[in-house]
């Protein structure tokens, strides 16, 4: 077959699969276009999930007749007009393609009426065919259809999937778009039923909540960041963050926009993640929204048809940013998570507590749990104090529970209260995280302490161990160990951590069972690496659930619960606190 | 069996008999204390897996013999409650009724017969050690032997005797500590052995009249221990730990060059002070040593740090600085009964040698050097 131009219509197909892969992105190039010409309220209808018909409506700049033909050429824009300004983009779209793709895989129809235009027109393309422009009836603003998508590519057709998935693609997608635009009033309609009714909004936070829903908006933290990245190039952020307990294994939750742009990066939302680590379970992904704003020099957007992914020009610094604000907001945040009580989470006898029955107080003294003392506790003067001191500054205050009374209760939970309500420790989850936190403080400073054996101590090892122990080698020495292969089934122990031996912990049985490890990894992200030996080492090291705790302990326990940063979750990311909310137990009581 | 007790004397040999149950014992009868009344003599027996004890009981009248085996946590917290001067003890039918001044306790005790009849009778004595020599050298050797249970025979102490002389060495293979004392009396020849710690504790509580003399027989893998004198003494019998204890003579140093006699307790609260401030996470507290002065200190990233000088006299050698865990050292300071102690070291990463003449031996790896 000889080599010939192919024909312009063909071209314009192929292109379309880049940008029209599906209802949801017919969706998303629509509704962009909409706010480009500057429009306030963009309705959005779907028949079939948008595979029989698409219809975005908004009151935009609207498009004159004269130039409706040129609107749906390919690569015809009014966005840019020069190199100069592709550097720049302010807009969501620029590459002139939008239209023109869609109405090569659609039967297409564009409806506007310029606002200070007398008259509307119209002009159908159909899988390419392009008609004349008509007058037509239309409100200022413009009103774009399309029907039969991939009607004459069977093939693509065949792709789209269930009417279901493609309607919950295209929510997505306006939901997106809706978080970074809360001045702008979204509404989508489903055959006939509303389905989505997002009003034009002052605060963005109220946006946010609207899509992520009332559960995850609970109790968001705001993130709020601004810093330059080079002279005269400003990066800011704001956006709400759900509470680590709301995190999701789906990684939906967690939505970016770039200049008010939907986006996908790997490296931002890595960053997230990464400010989150060990107060999220692994393998989950934080719930929120964060909008990040960038000097446009700083970002090519024009890597992907789509726009969805971007490439920074300093990835490194925006990653680190946003980590930074992240950080930030939740470290100020008082992350304890507050116990929801449900009639079946009460048990109504047997437990170690009883909530809600008069009687229970009388008589329902489980072993080790004192209501008596419990009364005493709770009344004493700290709390007092505290709740006094929670008038002049109730936001501030993040929980001082250190001077408190308290009690433990069934060898497992530290009870005591706060200005808040109930507080239940784990001692297991909290010690572990305490000293999680102290190690990996202690690291920072240098090596862990080592302490010298007398003679060497010669351990058997598998093969495996002893051929990982050399990759190894380096980050032992961080830990206190000092220990070298002494030949292929056995290992010479010089030296071990210092804090293990104080706590107990025998040395080797940890090395061992890190050098044994499936997802061993000793060369990866170096910090990652380390965390996850502190990890078990302050696992190994902590007090169980079972161990009875001095006085002295649980005091020393508590005091950290406050010092440490982000102490209410463990390494592995349970909670290691919950609060039962004062007016939960009023409730209870019939004090309401 | 009928007997009338002094209550005082009661309390204290039930709770030494205690010691010996064991904290969680499979059969029943080894959580029990069995007391056996006969010749106008109360014994108070009980043993773990490991170690049997026979604890006398003085100042009883013994209305009528008899036995009973009853559960030992219970009859050491009963006695503990009673008041007034004297205790009854009546049994039947297993059940023991304790009468004391207006109280009456009845606890359900098992057949005396399930308690293990203790092996064969102690036969030849291999020496003697006055009760006071033997107690100072378990309370100065037990604090370094392993807790945790770990290789190398090191969960016990090592009890050699060599002619009159006798050494207890232990070891956790981070400091060893070697006590020496000498026996009254001993027979030609050599005892070796490796005892485990919980029988150590037990035979310095049972050998607490200073003037006794404790009687060392070897058994078939066990030691016996007989405390005082004819029906009066206290016995003790414990399996031993097998196996070969480490090398320890290898790892005492052999030669020095540093050395440095210092006042026991200035040198036990300098070093305590220092530790103050060290955590679990940052335990070491550095020794900086000169001709002049000690200066030792002691610091964590999250909690501060403290330093500490005292006048040093005649330290002989280079400065040096050395670094250690400051429980090691102030657990053996608090336990030496003289009044100085002499420090010999060699180099920072090697390890360092407190000694009060030949009777007491401790060496201490430093830490922080990997």
């Amino acid at each position: 077959m000889p080599i010939r131009p192919l024909p312009p219509n063909l071209v314009n197909q192929i292109a379309a699969g880049e940008v029209v892969e599906r209802p949801a992105s017919v969706v998303k190039e629509l509704v962009e276009n909409a706010l480009d010409a500057g429009a306030t309220r963009i309705e959005v209808r779907l028949e079939g999930g948008g595979r029989d018909r698409i219809e975005v409506l908004d009151d935009g700049g609207g498009i004159p007749a004269e130039e409706l033909a040129l609107a749906v050429a390919p690569h015809a824009t009014s966005k840019i007009a020069s190199m100069e300004d592709l550097l720049q983009v302010g807009t969501y779209g620029f590459r002139g393609e939008a239209l023109a793709s869609i109405g090569s895989v659609s039967r297409l129809t564009v409806t506007s009426c310029p606002r200070r235009g007398s008259s509307a027109s119209s002009i159908q393309v159909d899988h390419g065919r392009q008609e004349s422009v008509r007058p037509a009836a239309g409100n200022p603003g413009t009103r774009i259809e399309v029907t039969n998508l991939f009607g004459e590519m069977p093939a693509r057709r065949k792709f789209l999937r269930s009417e279901p998935t493609e309607a919950g693609r295209v929510v997505e997608a306006l939901e997106w778009i809706a978080l970074g635009r809360p001045g702008v009033a979204f509404t989508l309609w489903q055959e006939s039923r509303k389905t989505l009714d997002l009003p034009a909004e002052n605060d963005p936070a109220r946006r946010v909540a609207a899509v992520l829903g009332a559960e995850a908006a609970a109790d968001a933290l705001t993130v709020e960041a601004e810093a330059a990245l080079a002279p005269g190039s400003p990066i800011s952020v704001w956006g709400r963050m759900a509470r680590p307990a709301q995190a999701k294994v789906a990684a939906k939750g967690l939505r970016l926009t770039l200049n008010g742009r939907a986006i996908i990066d790997r490296g931002v939302l890595h960053a997230i993640r990464e400010a989150y680590r060990g107060l999220i379970e692994p393998g989950r992904t934080p719930v929120g929204f964060l909008a990040i704003q960038i000097d446009p020099r700083e970002v090519d957007v024009n890597v992907h048809p789509a726009k969805s992914e971007v490439r920074f020009r300093q990835p490194a610094a925006v990653h680190s940013f946003v980590h930074r604000a992240v950080k930030a907001a939740l470290r100020t945040a008082n992350l304890m998570p507050e116990m929801p009580i449900t009639e079946t989470a009460a048990p109504s006898s047997g437990g170690f507590m009883h909530f809600g029955t008069a009687t229970s107080r009388a008589t329902g003294s489980a072993p080790g749990f004192d209501y008596g003392t419990l009364a005493q506790a709770l009344d004493g003067p700290a709390a007092t104090a505290a709740t006094a001191l929670a008038h002049v500054q109730p936001a501030e205050l993040p929980m001082p529970i250190a001077s408190r009374r308290f009690l433990q209760a069934g060898r497992m939970w530290l009870v005591t209260s706060d200005e808040q309500g109930l507080v239940i420790v784990d001692q297991h989850a909290l010690h572990e995280r305490v000293m999680f936190e102290r190690l990996r403080a202690r690291t920072l400073a240098g090596a862990l302490e080592s302490q010298a054996l007398l003679s060497p101590r010669i351990e058997p090892a598998t093969a495996l161990e002893v051929e990982r122990l050399e990759e190894a080698r380096p980050l032992l020495e961080r830990l206190g160990f000092d220990v070298r292969a002494g030949g292929p089934r056995s290992l010479v122990v010089h030296a071990e951590p210092v804090f293990l031996i104080e706590r107990r912990v025998d040395p080797v049985e940890l090395l061992r069972e890190w050098l044994g490890r499936d997802d061993f990894d000793a060369a990866g992200d170096g910090e990652a690496v380390l965390a996850k030996v502190l990890d078990m080492m302050a696992c190994k090291a902590a007090v169980k659930a079972g161990d009875a705790l001095s006085e002295r302990e649980i005091a020393e326990l508590l005091q950290q619960l406050d010092a440490i940063e982000r102490a209410t979750n463990c390494p592995h990311g349970r909670p290691t606190a919950m609060r039962i909310p004062w007016r939960e137990i009023e409730r209870r009581f019939g004090r309401g | 069996m009928k007997i009338l007790c002094d209550r005082a004397v009661l309390a204290t040999a039930v709770q030494l008999a205690q010691q010996a149950v064991a904290t969680r014992a499979a059969v029943p009868a080894l959580s029990c204390i069995k007391l056996t009344a006969k010749d106008g003599r109360l014994t108070l027996q009980a043993a773990d897996k490991d170690i049997a004890v026979e604890v006398p009981v003085a100042a009883v009248e013994v209305k009528e013999a008899g036995e009973a085996l009853v559960p030992a946590k219970k009859l050491a917290e009963v006695v503990g409650e009673c008041e007034g001067a004297t205790v009854g003890f009546e049994v039947v039918k297993h059940t023991l009724t304790i009468k004391a001044e207006r109280m009456k306790f009845s606890i359900l005790g098992f057949d005396p017969k399930e308690f293990p009849s203790p092996k064969d009778p102690v036969t030849k004595t291999e020496f003697t050690v006055p009760a006071e020599t033997l107690r100072r050298l378990i309370v100065r050797s037990v604090f370094a032997a392993a807790t945790e249970n770990t290789r190398f025979a090191m969960g016990g102490v090592y009890m050699e005797r060599k002619a009159k002389r006798l050494r207890l060495v232990a070891t956790d293979g981070r400091r060893l500590v070697v006590t020496r004392g000498d026996c009254s009396s001993a027979t030609d020849g050599d005892t070796v052995a490796i005892v485990p710690t919980k029988a150590m504790n037990l035979l310095n509580r049972l050998a607490s009249q200073p003037d006794d003399a404790v009687q060392v027989a070897k058994l078939e893998g066990r030691l016996a221990f007989t405390v005082g004198e004819g029906p009066e003494a206290a016995k003790l019998v414990t399996n031993l730990i097998e196996g070969t204890f480490p090398p320890f003579e290898d790892v005492i140093p052999k030669e020095h060059d540093r050395k440095v006699t210092c006042d026991v307790q200035q040198l036990l609260a300098s070093v305590r002070r220092a530790g103050i401030l060290t955590t679990e996470q940052s335990k070491g507290v550095k020794m900086g040593f000169n001709a002049t002065e000690l200066k030792i200190s002691g610091s964590s990233p999250d909690v501060g740090e403290a330093e500490i000088s005292m006048p040093l006299t005649g330290f002989q050698g280079q400065p040096i600085e050395i670094i250690f865990n400051p429980g090691y050292v102030t657990e053996a300071l608090r336990l030496v009964d003289s009044s100085e102690i002499t420090l010999e070291m060699k180099a920072p990463n090697k390890p360092g040698v407190f000694r009060v003449g030949q009777e007491f031996t401790y060496v201490v790896m430093p830490t922080g050097q990997a």
